[in-house]
């Protein structure tokens, strides 16, 4: 049993519940599951509070327990059926949460098609706000390792929705780089 | 990948996590955070 939580505590974990469904959403992809992850965060949190040194992040702390939560589960899970990304983009094509803007479904639709990995450092990076070296923390990783995920997931977000450098002439390139290495 | 290219992507991935993340919370997420703090007066 945790020792007695301070009204701050709780209300700052409560002021976290909106981020961490976005967070599981993009992970999982799928409302339901994404906020029974919530829920086992916020009980294991509860219960290991102990653990959690006040005053530090408290928002990294809760997605570093949310983000190992998923990925033990679907480790389990994968050993049971091979379900691998496809599921995923199957869930979010299948069931569409909202008519939404055009942009946004293909937008969606292309971010479910990135590898786990990217698609988990892209989000932390650019949704949730975390620093590389937060992001690097959370998903127990190299800070040069986030930012290569990063990279790759907008290079491979910019070819899918086919989003080309028109009007950027310096960065451009028609012809063929060459290849180093 | 031009800075602008790189902006319009973090908008996009922003508007999609921010849709969730501004939603209400479900009651039965306050709830059990509710039930939490109850026992632990016990």
């Amino acid at each position: 049993m945790p020792r007695n939580v301070s009204p701050g505590l709780r209300d700052a974990l409560v002021g976290q519940i909106g981020s961490l469904r976005a967070f599981a959403v993009s992970l999982c992809g799928d409302r339901d599951r994404a906020d029974d992850l919530v829920q086992e965060t916020l009980f294991k949190a509860w219960n290991h509070l102990d653990s959690f040194k006040e005053g530090t992040n408290l928002k990294a702390w809760l997605f570093t327990i949310l983000r190992n939560t998923y990925f033990s589960e679907r480790r389990k899970r994968k050993r049971e059926v091979e379900d691998a990304d496809g599921s995923y983009a199957a869930r979010l094509s299948s069931k569409p949460e909202q008519p939404g803007h055009m942009d946004m479904r293909d937008f969606q639709e292309a971010l479910s098609h990135l590898p786990e990995d990217q698609r988990e450092a892209l989000v932390l990076v650019g949704a949730a706000g975390f620093s590389y070296e937060e992001a690097a923390e959370i998903s127990g990783c190299a800070v040069g390792t986030i930012k290569s995920r990063v990279n790759r997931a907008r290079g491979r977000l910019a070819d899918t929705l086919q989003l080309g450098d028109k009007d950027d002439t310096a960065e451009a390139v028609t012809l063929p780089t060459p290849k180093s290495a | 990948m031009s800075p602008a290219l790189q902006a319009h992507i973090g908008r996009q991935v922003r508007a999609m996590f921010d849709e969730v993340a501004e939603e209400p919370v479900p009651d039965h997420l306050l709830k059990l955070l509710q039930d939490l703090d109850r026992d632990g007066d016990n």
